[in-house]
């Protein structure tokens, strides 16, 4: 038998080598299509990802900021809190007609001592907590929570005036004690005065009376 | 070579004739084959000017595909003749395996250094003389020819399993016939336009293809000298009126143009008639002195009517047209169909994948 084929072997040849780069070429293509659909789809996955990390940022922006916000109202809440107190210890104290009455009581008609000038302050001051130690009777003090800082109210008479003698002061001062609105009366300096030839004449005296309710002991 | 099938198909047989494109597909049919599909496009103008239109042969190929339908787009396609020359070749035998090596030697003897721009390649012709000389019948192509021709068919999208030449087709075809009739010698006649080919079987083995220079426009010339007709007038005539010398008597003018006709055209086919005689005396010699049964006759002349009759008269021998290939593998369930000789070749070729070069 005789395979008689006037095809000749180079023909067959470059027709197989068209099909194996046409195979090449479409493989190729294929290739290019898969990956750039792969490129595609994972570029959609990132952006999708990318969106949702941008939207949760967002979202925990607003949340730091909401935080923020939060913060900042709860410490004016606080700060406005801090003034009520005050201003309703401030508000809350005795009425100045009632101190004038109390001073009042504790002069005697005799005329030992009598007063240059006198003061009566009622506010509320910022005072470093460690600075500025308790003193009883200067302040109402008011605690901040969370704060080195405290808020301390006064309420106080302070007089400058002139008396007989220390004995007359001490007695004045005695009686200031007495009254039931007086809770402390602190004598904060004296100054004996002398006339001619060294006679002791006036006492010149500066005092702090501390208005409040007197605190129970123990 | 006989491949593998798909589903039963074979390859579409695929000739270019000198006026119409033919392509027969075959498939199993039970023990037997059948015609899945045939069909032929006529086109205008000369095969080489539509060798040298590739897009006009596409749209033949198209009009073809729509015609009937194909199984696939595989075809063992024939090298149109005008394009090759098969020669009888004697060469000493060097074993089975040294064949092709011997007649490439032999070939390159003759062709010189320009071989290498041929295609060649041969089928052995068994002859009953044992010896070292041994005969071969070789097809030569030009190579660019082939490759043109091979192109023009891959532009068409037709995948290309084997390009063979008619001869080979027909000695197939006249195979596939012997094997339904007892084999004997063979003679072939294919006439075409200018030429015609002589294909010389013996028990199926292909003893000789010859080339003679003779054709259908011999006759054609011939019958317009002698009638002063142009050559349309003159092929309708030969294409209407009956040369048959046993033909059964008509009217009285039309016994006379024919005798007329026979006597005009005698002295052309004469040429044609030694061309047979020589051939049928070179089977017999082949073939131990045994006679050569039946001469076949194909082509454009043997569709001219009476032509065979005539041909047998003048040879002393049986000559009739081949029998349609159509009708060799069709079954009782395929019904009608009008005879289709020129299918002859394209049937041959479409025979490949079922049995080889036998």
């Amino acid at each position: 038998m005789n395979d008689f084929d006037l095809v000749p072997a180079s023909y067959r040849q470059r027709l197989a080598r068209k099909r194996l780069a046409r195979i090449g070429i479409a493989a190729t293509a294929a290739l290019v299509v898969v990956a750039g659909a792969a490129s595609l789809a994972v570029g959609y996955w990132i952006d999708s990802l990318r969106n949702e990390i941008a939207e949760l940022e967002r979202q925990q922006a607003i949340s730091t900021q909401q935080r923020n916000t939060i913060a900042s109202l709860n410490k004016e809440k606080a700060a406005l809190e801090q003034q009520w107190r005050l201003l309703e210890g401030l508000r809350s104290g005795m009425p100045a007609k009632a101190m004038m009455e109390s001073v009042q009581s504790a002069l005697t008609e005799e005329g030992e001592v009598w007063f240059d000038d006198w003061r009566l302050r009622r506010a509320g001051i910022v005072t470093e907590r460690e600075t500025a130690p308790n003193q009883p009777g200067y302040f109402i003090i008011i605690k901040r929570q969370g704060n080195a800082e405290d808020w301390r109210s006064q309420t106080h008479m302070t007089i400058k005036g002139k008396a007989w003698d220390h004995s007359k002061l001490s007695e004045f001062a005695q009686r200031l004690l007495q009254q039931p609105n007086v809770r402390d009366v602190h004598v904060q300096r004296t100054q004996q005065g002398y006339g001619r030839g060294r006679q002791p004449t006036a006492v010149d005296f500066d005092l702090a009376i501390v208005f409040g309710e007197r605190e129970e002991p123990g | 070579m006989p491949g593998t099938l798909r589903n039963g198909y074979g390859d579409i047989g695929l000739e270019l004739s000198l006026t119409e494109l033919h392509m027969v597909q075959l498939c199993r049919h039970g023990e037997g084959l059948r015609v899945s599909a045939h069909a032929s496009v006529p086109y205008d103008g000369d095969l080489a000017a539509l060798l040298a239109d590739h897009g006009r042969f596409a749209k033949l190929v198209r009009k073809g595909f729509k015609q009937a339908r194909f199984a696939g787009r595989r075809v063992v396609a024939a090298m149109p003749a005008s394009y090759t020359q098969v020669k009888p070749v004697s060469y000493q035998s060097a074993g089975r395996d040294g064949d092709a090596a011997a007649i490439a030697r032999l070939m390159h003897e003759r062709l010189g250094d320009v071989i290498s721009e041929f295609v060649i390649d041969y089928m052995p012709v068994q002859t009953l003389y044992e010896g070292r000389e041994k005969l071969a019948l070789v097809a030569i192509c030009r190579e660019e020819t082939v490759v043109s021709f091979l192109d023009m068919l891959h532009k068409a999208r037709l995948t290309v399993t084997a390009l063979e030449i008619g001869p080979i087709a027909i000695q197939r075809l006249i195979t596939a016939l012997q094997r339904l009739r007892p084999p004997q010698n063979t003679l072939v006649v294919n006439c075409g336009r200018e030429k015609s080919y002589l294909t010389l079987l013996s028990d199926s083995r292909l003893l000789s293809d010859d080339e003679v220079d003779f054709g259908e426009d011999l006759i054609v010339q011939r019958v317009c000298s002698a009638l002063h007709m142009s050559p349309e007038i003159a092929l309708e005539l030969l294409q209407q009126i009956n040369l048959d010398p046993a033909r059964s008597p008509t009217d009285l003018k039309t016994e006379r143009n024919a005798e007329a006709l026979t006597e005009i055209i005698k002295p052309q086919l004469a040429k044609l008639v030694a061309e047979i005689q020589r051939g049928l005396m070179f089977a017999q010699s082949e073939s131990r002195g045994t006679r050569t049964d039946q001469v076949y006759l194909l082509g454009s002349i043997a569709r001219w009517p009476g032509t065979a009759r005539l041909l047998s008269s003048l040879t002393g021998t049986p000559v009739s047209t081949l029998p349609d290939p159509l009708a060799l593998f069709s079954d009782e369930t395929d019904g009608e169909h009008p005879p289709a000789p020129a299918l002859a070749v394209a049937s041959g070729l479409a025979l490949r994948r079922f049995m080889g070069n036998e």
